[in-house]
Parts: structure tokens; sequence; C-alpha cells
């Protein structure tokens, strides 16, 4: 391919980009009027066509969560407010409108770490946003490596490059344990007013608890339609894969078109 | 015609000194029947009147208000051909009585330059109907006709009143034209009264501070024209815009009609007759919603004093109307604020000029706000609309929104009144919705995650393996080199020392075994031939296993040429034989390091 005909899909790319952050900017700022003349379930509407859209913004998913919190589905709103959450872990707003939606919730679950350094640790290292982490064990690991090619040039700065490599282990480490915890991308929120979870995943499994709209689960297994789910307090069981929704979703604007055409 | 200029300069009256603001109010009958209509006229004279706020009449069970209206006239002096004049705005009110008995008009607040004036309450005496009230007897001091004028002497001194157009759209600007004629010698000139707008607001646009006349015919006499003032009056609603006739008290001067007679002096009242101009209504058809009544031609913006501030600072957004047209009578459009943002302050200024005949000005209205929280906000575009008579369509126009970025706030410290309590929350609520914004992020809700996404530690390992084994290879190659050097190094000494027989001299054959030495040394140990020192070199041969007596025969063939070196003429060493010990010893050498 010639160099002008890469420099035009350049541009292409970049124009496609640029029209689909302003349509999804367009349903948003409707949706914002709506949401303020009082039309909540029109508000919702437009925003869940901005995600269509391709629309992956806190601010855009927040305001999802306020929409549905406003129209009473709780455990909707907890699971937009914690997607809003995924992507800006730190914003004040978010964190205070999921502790109030969570608060109004029917099941109150207590972790089995609740008050251990464990639990102190995976706060810790739950707060700390996925992207943000590992932009830092990248600069980390450039900087060890420039260190020891440099004590491999000039046979100096061995210790620097040795700290720098006991770093990057440390944090590679912490991202291992953020990466592997269920309670990081496989968590999921209840979406409908009430769930039996089952001892296997069938309509005949014995009940052995029953769980409520917006209570947070982690998803350890997928099995025919069924996910094997577990609860901060060591529970877990079975639940059909309709009545929770993973926070993480792949495939979110396919999810949404369908919800809409559901509507 | 000079010498009429002069009479006017130093003979003209005074009609006005007003220095003061005045603020009053009248009626024109104190006595009325139930269902009369009675007008009360509030007064604002003063010889500058800054902006001045239409009074209000205030609500009452007593007075039924059911019409206003307003006029503006200006009496001026001339003194030494200089003019000063006095503003008078009249707010007229058609007021009704609803019942008998003595009412009272309330006292209403004028605010002028900022400062309230309070007019005072008058009485009206209301009766049930049956007698004729008693109305103040008519003719004052003003309605008096002068007594010394002349029938005649209408027509030779009057005023000529003209508009540019005989009927114009409610609010298009009507140009009105007075002008003094006279066929006599004026010696004096003073308003008695101005001429006044009904259904209009006016500016004036011309005022006459020197008189300047020009000869005119008119029905076949010779008449001097002053041009004497220039109005531009705006309708406020369709029907008539009456112009009340304009009264000048003049003295004249008569020619002398025999040889003793004098001439004589006269004071004539010059009158403009009443004029009437037709007043159209704006066509209903394309009136954009929000029209608000401006006429004319205008440009309109919104802007903001800046676009980044903080939570807390205080922003200013203009509304600005320019142009030509009613300028003073339009009414500006509101901008739509985000809910976050607290208004907490609106002024409105009017800045006219005049252009040509043409009225010209700008209005801006300036908002001061107040954003409480944080993030993006978008101020929507604002739109304003105005009839242009003369496309006789309507435009419409609309301005650019604005972007205004909120950043944290530096906190702000409030000190509460002495025996403040703590705040209690009687209720809980979310967080209110995110603001408008321009752009957002688009793309897949994904985040790097588990031992893939660390992708780039493999290639920084290969990167340092590489670099590792650029490293190696160097080295070897370095070393290479030396084995190389180390293997010849023999060869090349026989070959140094074979040119001992072609030298020149003894000197030039001492130095070619001196320099074949050092160099198989230097080529044997793999140091350069500059840094061999010959001691530090014997204990490392002896190292390797040359044997002790091949190095002290090393050792005594340098001495041997040092001293030769050194030497008068004739007394050297016999080099042939030196060279050949030396190829002996470093031929042992080699064999030595050959072995090892």
């Amino acid at each position: 391919m010639t160099t002008r005909k890469l420099t035009v899909v350049f541009f292409l790319l970049v124009f496609a980009l640029s029209s689909a952050q302003s349509d999804v900017a367009a349903y948003y700022n409707k949706g914002n009027k709506a949401y303020r003349d009082g039309k909540f379930d029109e508000a919702l509407a437009n925003y869940l066509k901005a995600v269509e859209l391709g629309g992956c913004d806190s601010k855009l998913f927040f305001n999802i969560g306020n929409a549905y919190f406003r129209l009473g589905r709780t455990g909707k709103a907890i699971l937009w407010y914690e997607r809003a959450r995924l992507l800006s872990p730190n914003d004040p707003d978010i964190l205070k409108n999921l502790n109030f939606a969570r608060s109004l919730t029917k099941d109150k679950i207590v972790s089995i770490y609740r008050g251990s350094l464990l639990q102190v640790l995976f706060d810790f290292i739950r707060r700390i946003p996925f992207k943000g982490y590992w932009f830092v064990l990248l600069i980390l690991s450039v900087l060890a490596t420039s260190a020891t090619i440099y004590y491999i040039l000039r046979l100096s700065g061995r210790w620097v490059a040795v700290v720098l490599w006991i770093f990057v282990i440390i944090f590679a480490f912490g991202w291992y344990i953020k990466s592997a915890s269920p309670w990081e991308l496989k968590t999921a929120i209840v979406v409908v007013p009430k769930v039996d979870v089952r001892s296997e995943p069938t309509e005949t499994g014995e009940l052995l608890f029953t769980i409520h709209d917006g209570t947070k689960v982690a998803v350890k297994e997928e099995r025919f339609g069924w996910y094997r789910i577990m609860l901060e307090d060591g529970h877990s069981g079975w639940v059909p894969d309709s009545v929770v929704e993973l926070v993480v979703a792949k495939d979110l604007a396919q999810r949404v078109k369908k919800e809409l055409g559901e509507k | 015609m000079r010498a009429l200029m002069l009479h006017l300069v130093f003979a003209l009256s005074i009609v006005f000194a007003a220095e003061d603001i005045t603020v009053t109010a009248s009626v024109d009958k104190t006595t009325a029947f139930l269902g009369d209509v009675i007008t009360l006229t509030v007064t604002v004279q003063g010889r500058k009147l800054p902006s001045v706020s239409a009074p209000r009449f205030p609500a009452t069970n007593d007075w039924s208000l059911r019409g206003t209206s307003s006029s503006t006239s200006t009496s001026i002096q001339i003194i030494n051909g200089k003019m000063t004049s006095s503003k008078t705005i009249d707010y007229i009110y058609f007021i009704i009585p609803q019942r008998t008995g003595k009412l009272v008009i309330p006292s209403m607040e004028v605010l002028v330059g900022g400062k309230k004036y309070r007019t005072k309450p008058i009485t009206v005496n209301i009766l049930s109907g049956g007698a004729k009230p008693r109305q103040p007897k008519k003719g004052g001091p003003s309605a008096r006709q002068p007594a010394r004028q002349p029938q005649s002497a209408e027509q030779d001194v009057f005023i000529g009143v003209d508009a540019n157009k005989k009927s114009a759209y409610q609010g298009e600007q009507i140009t009105v034209y007075f002008t003094l004629y006279s066929r006599l010698d004026l010696v004096n000139l003073s308003y008695k009264k101005d001429a006044e707008f009904k259904n209009a607001w006016v500016e004036t646009i011309f005022e006459a501070t020197r008189l300047q006349p020009r000869v005119v015919t008119i029905g076949g006499k010779r008449y001097y024209a002053f041009p004497i003032k220039t109005v531009a009056a705006f309708p406020l609603m369709p029907g008539y815009v009456t112009v009340e006739p304009m009264e000048l008290k003049c003295v004249v001067q008569y020619p002398p009609r025999s040889f003793f007679d004098f001439g004589r002096r006269a004071e004539i009242i010059a009158r403009s007759k009443p004029l009437k101009i037709k007043v159209l209504s704006l066509p209903e058809a394309g009136k954009p919603d929000g029209f608000t009544g401006a006429v004319g031609k205008f440009s309109f913006s919104l802007k903001a004093d800046r676009d980044t501030l903080s939570v807390g600072d205080a922003l200013g957004i203009t509304v600005r109307v320019s142009g030509a047209g009613n300028i003073e009578t339009i009414t500006l459009p509101q901008p739509q604020f985000p809910q976050d943002f607290e208004v907490f302050d609106k002024k409105e200024k009017v800045t006219k000029d005049v252009k040509g005949e043409q009225v010209i000005g700008t209005k801006t209205a300036e908002y001061v706000v107040v954003p409480h929280s944080e993030g993006e906000f978008i101020i929507p575009p604002v739109e304003f609309s105005y009839f242009n008579p003369r496309t006789r369509k309507y435009v419409k126009l609309s301005s650019d929104s604005i972007r205004i970025v909120v950043g944290p706030g530096k906190g702000v410290s409030v000190v509460g009144p002495v025996g403040r309590s703590r705040i209690v929350a009687v209720g809980g609520d979310i967080e209110f919705i995110k603001p408008d914004a321009l752009r957002l992020t688009v793309g897949r809700l994904s985040l790097p995650n588990g031992l893939r996404a660390l992708w780039f530690i493999p290639i920084e390992i290969l990167a340092i393996l590489g670099v590792y084994a650029y490293r190696l290879r160097y080295e070897r190659m370095l070393k290479d080199i030396k084995r190389i050097k180390a293997s010849r190094a023999f060869k090349e000494a026989q070959r140094k020392l074979s040119g001992v027989r072609r030298a020149k001299d003894a000197a030039q054959a001492l130095s070619a075994i001196y320099d074949a030495i050092f160099q198989f040394i230097a080529a044997k140990l793999g140091i350069e031939a500059g840094a061999v020192i010959f001691d530090e070199a014997a204990a490392k041969l002896m190292e390797k296993g040359v044997p002790e007596e091949t190095i002290e025969g090393l050792r005594d063939a340098l001495d041997k040429i040092h001293s030769s070196r050194f030497a008068p003429a004739g007394e050297h060493c016999d080099v042939v034989e030196l060279s050949e010990k030396v190829r002996e010893y470093l031929k042992t050498i080699d064999e030595t390091f050959g072995r090892t």
C-alpha cells in the first residue's frame, strides 16, 4: 500500500472515530436533558443508545446507573455504577452512589475476610485501576531493562538494575493476584428481584439459599447456561445466567442492543 | 443675516434652568364620575436624565389600569449661540375609578440613574353620577395667545413638520424633521412647547446648536428656513403615531414703514401643525417563536469571559444585540444555564449613537453565575430574531454554544455565627448525573488483565539476552586478534632482524633489533608495544616457562643496544652477531609459548 493510501486510511479512521464520539455524546446529552425533565425512561433509552453506538465512558455508565436508580431498578443501577467504577475507580460520585444503592439492597452479606489484613490488601489492590497498574508495570520493566543493558555494556550500575527487577517482580506478582481474583473481572450483579441458588445447574437442583436484586456475586464457572456463583461470605451455588449480569461484558454493545430490542 | 444671528445670540430668553431632577405626578381632573377615564401623568424632568425606569402603577382595588403611554420632550435655551437643554419624560396612565368617594392615587417610585424618587399621593373625588363634575377653568398662561401677536404673523413665521415616511411598521424608525420658516428678522427665540409624540419611543438625533438658515420660496414668498430638530420615533403599537404641535416663542423685528418709523418688535408664537403617521402591525406570516419585537437590522452574540474556572469562581456571561433599530425597546433572550450554576446578578446596559439619521446601538445583558460542581458544562445556543422592514422578512440568529470546564474548588472557609449547631442529615439520595459533554470515549469494555497483558516482559528479556550475546561476541573477537598477533610474532621479528644487514649504519641496525624485541614480547603477552616494561615482561615470560638464560640473554642484548647507541662512532658492537643471538632467544621464547 502506498504512503498516500495509508494516509487516506488513517484520516478516514480518525474521522470515523471522531464522528462516533460526537454521535455518542449527542445521545448522552439528549439523555441528560430527559433526565433533568424527569423523563427517566426516555433518558435511559438515549443513554443505552449511546452504549449501543460504542460509548464506553464512566460518565455515561454513571448516568445510566442514576436513570435505573430513579426507575427503581437497584440491581441494574449497581451494575452500571460498578462498570463506571472500573473506568474511574476513584471518582467520589461513583463510589457514593454505588454505596448508597448497595445500602438499599435486601441481602446483607459479610465478607469472610472482613477485618483481616487480607481484606485490606484486597481492597487496596482493587482500588488500583487495571490500566494504571499495567502502565506502572510497563514503565518499571522498561527502566529495569534499560539499567540491565547499561550494566552489560558499561559494567556499572548493577545494583540499580537488581533493585528495579525486584520491584518488577513484586508488581507482577500483585498483577497476577489482581487478575486471578474472581472479584475483579468475573463479578456479576443480580438484576432480578429474587433468585434461588441451587446445588446443581438444573431447575431440579436442591435449593441452597435465595439472593435478591443488587447482590454482588463472583462467577467461578459457566455451564449449560448456568453460572456457578460465589458470595463474599463464602456461600456458592448455581443460578441461570439470565438472572445476573457480568460487570465486565466484552459484548456490551450487543447486549444493550438486545435489551433495547426487547423494550 | 449676520445681524439677525447676533440679535439671536444676545437676546434669547430663558425658559428652563433645571439643575436638579424632579419627579411629579398630576391628573387631568380631580373630580370625576364613576367610570370616567382619568389621565395620570408622571413627569421626570432634568437637565441630564440618565437611565430612567418606567414607574409601575401600584395594584389597588380602587383603580383599574386601562393603558399606558409615554413621551419624551426636550426644552432648549440658546445663549450666545449655544444651546442647553432640559429633558422631560412623561409616563401616562389611563385609570378608571372602581368606587365613589375620595380615592387616593398612591405614591409611585421612579428609578433615575439608580436613585429612587417618589411622587406624592393624589386624591380624586369620584361622584356616582347626575351632577357634572366641576372642571378646573381652562386657559392658563400657557394657553393664552400672545396679546401682541398680529393675525398675519402666523403666515410670516411658522414651523414646518415633516416625516420621512407616511406609514411604518410597529418598531420601525420614523424620522421627523422640524424646521422654522420666517420672513421677518428674528431677535429672540425660545421653546414654548416641545413636540409631543403619542404612541412612540423617541430619540433626538439632531438639535440645532447654531441656527444656519437657507432661503426657500413657499407660495411665491421668500422665507428663511432654520432646521430646529430631527427626531427618530419608534412606534409602540399599531395605529397611529401622533406628533403634537411644537411651539416656539419668537421675538421679531418688523421693518420701518416710513422715515419716521424706527420699526417695531413683536412676540410671535410659531406653531407646527399636528402630524399623524400610520403604524402597521408586523406580519404574522413567518413570525419566529420567541420574537420579542426587535425591528431593524441586528447582530447577536453570547459570550463567556473565560472557559475554564474552579468551583465557586464567578463567571461572566454576556448576551449582546447590536445594530440599527429600536434597540431601546427590545427584550434580550435569556440563556439556559446548567442546573449546577447559580445565577447571581443580571445587569442590562444600552448604548446608543446616531449614524447618518439612523439610531444605532448595543444592548447587553451581563449575568454573573457561579458553578457549584466540577465537570464540563454546555450553555446551549441562544436564539434571537428580528423583523427587517426593508426586506419585510423575519431574520433568526443563533449564537454558538459555550463549553465551560469547571475544575475543583480552592476550598472556602465559612465562618458561622456564634452558637451554631451541627448539621443533621434528614435524607439521603444519589449524586446528580454527570454534565453534558462534547465527546465521550468510544471502545469496548475490556481491561488489560492476566499474564498475557505482560507481553512486554518477554520482549525485554529477549532484548537483554541479545545485548549480552553481542557483548560476548565482541570480547571473543578481541581475543582472536591477540592470538593471531602472537602466532605471527616470531615471523615478524625475523623480518625485522633480517633488515639489520641492509641498515645504513649501526644506529639504524640497533634500532631495528630493539623494535623487534619489544614488538615480539608485546605480541606474545597480548599488550601494546609501547606499554612493555622489560622487568614486568620478564616476570611474565618466566611464568610462561621461558628459560632464565634466554631472558638474561635478551637483557644483555638490550644493555648492549643501549650502550652502543651512546658510544662514540666506531665503538659499536657487532650488530649482525647481536641480531643472530636475539633471533635465537626469540625462537626459544616462541617455542616455549608454542608448547604451552
